[in-house]
């Protein structure tokens, strides 16, 4: 088997999401941030993203339009989907100028609701 | 708090997260994803920008208003009124606070505050980055607000300096050719002579033998 890294190349497809609910796991940093962790299904390099309710966006800040993402305690059965692409910094061949990751892409839907 | 909760499990607070495969992922998803992870990246290193920008022109700003205050008018508070120069000595007070305040959290915003953190307290760096990102942007905007007020009330007291009332009368200084030169405030001027209050006394003058008259604030020493 060949260690050379894969090229980048923006694709997705129906297994990444179903890889990727099986490997990742939630980290609740607070109320208005949670952090995904697990291995991106294509290159399976070990990816930390956060998901967060409001962003520094220049001299304004961006208020999260998916109100179901801003509080654990005040929305117990929210569902929404996350996009989510890889965002490691290995090395891979053909990777443009200024962007990371290998080029994979997936959804994973995301729901929160009382126990 | 910070817990970690495995897919499809309770974490304990009664609250489940549940991770599944979502829908197709469309190119639109793409790049959503990455202007996410974008911005994330950017953050701090934006905020931190942002925040020199304001602090090297809310600095050049408080260099302009010292720099209009030289313009002289009244500048000494001990020439006013006492309510109007206990009013002053507030407005000063207020402003040296506000202006501190907002200094340091210019400072706090552009460069950090230092920290030690416990190894098992570690955050992830991407949301360790974040997390100090809003804190920099609330003490950015906490900056600029103190600071415009910080101004504003040094402009304040400048202008109620300059334009309030004085504690003491202005006195006229008349000099002659008989007398010489008294100094003392006006009590009556009346059929061509002038009643001065000076220390020695109430003087009268004539105004026909004055040779000159000159407002000033106070008699000069003798």
């Amino acid at each position: 088997m060949s260690d050379d890294p894969i090229p980048y190349t923006e694709v997705t497809e129906p297994s990444y999401g179903e890889i990727a609910a099986g490997t990742f796991s939630v980290v609740e940093v607070s109320a208005d941030i949670m952090l995904l962790r697990g291995a991106c299904p294509r290159c399976a390099a070990a990816l930390e993203i956060p998901l967060v309710s409001s962003v520094f966006h220049g001299m304004r800040t961006i208020q999260e339009t998916q109100p179901e993402q801003a509080t654990v305690e005040g929305i117990k059965d929210a569902r929404w989907v996350e996009p989510m692409v890889c965002t490691c910094e290995h090395s891979h061949p053909n990777r443009p100028e200024g962007s990371v990751g290998c080029g994979a892409f997936w959804n994973l839907m995301l729901t929160m609701d009382p126990a | 708090m910070r817990r970690v909760l495995e897919p499809d499990a309770d974490d304990g607070s009664g609250v489940t997260i549940r991770i599944k495969p979502g829908p197709p992922a469309t190119h639109d998803a793409l790049l959503a994803a990455q202007e996410r992870d974008r911005l994330l990246r950017t953050e701090l290193s934006r905020v931190r920008a942002a925040a020199t920008a304001w602090r090297n022109a809310l600095a050049g700003l408080l260099t302009a208003l010292i720099g209009f205050s030289l313009i002289k008018g009244r500048s000494d508070i001990g020439q006013l009124t006492k309510p109007w120069a206990v009013a002053v000595g507030s407005l000063l007070l207020v402003a040296l606070i506000c202006g501190a305040i907002g200094a340091l959290s210019l400072v706090r915003a552009a460069n950090g505050k230092p920290s030690v953190a416990p190894m098992d307290k570690l955050l992830s760096r991407r949301v360790a980055d974040h997390i100090e990102a809003l804190g920099a942007a609330r003490a950015l905007r906490r900056g600029i607000v103190l600071t415009m007020v910080c101004a504003a009330l040094l402009v304040g007291a400048v202008a109620a300096t300059w334009y309030g009332p004085g504690a003491k009368r202005p006195v006229l200084q008349v000099t002659t050719a008989t007398v010489g030169t008294i100094c003392g405030t006006v009590n009556r001027v009346d059929r061509g002579t002038l009643l001065l209050k000076t220390d020695a006394g109430e003087v009268v003058v004539s105004l026909a033998e004055a040779l000159s008259l000159q407002p000033l604030t106070a008699c000069p020493e003798k």
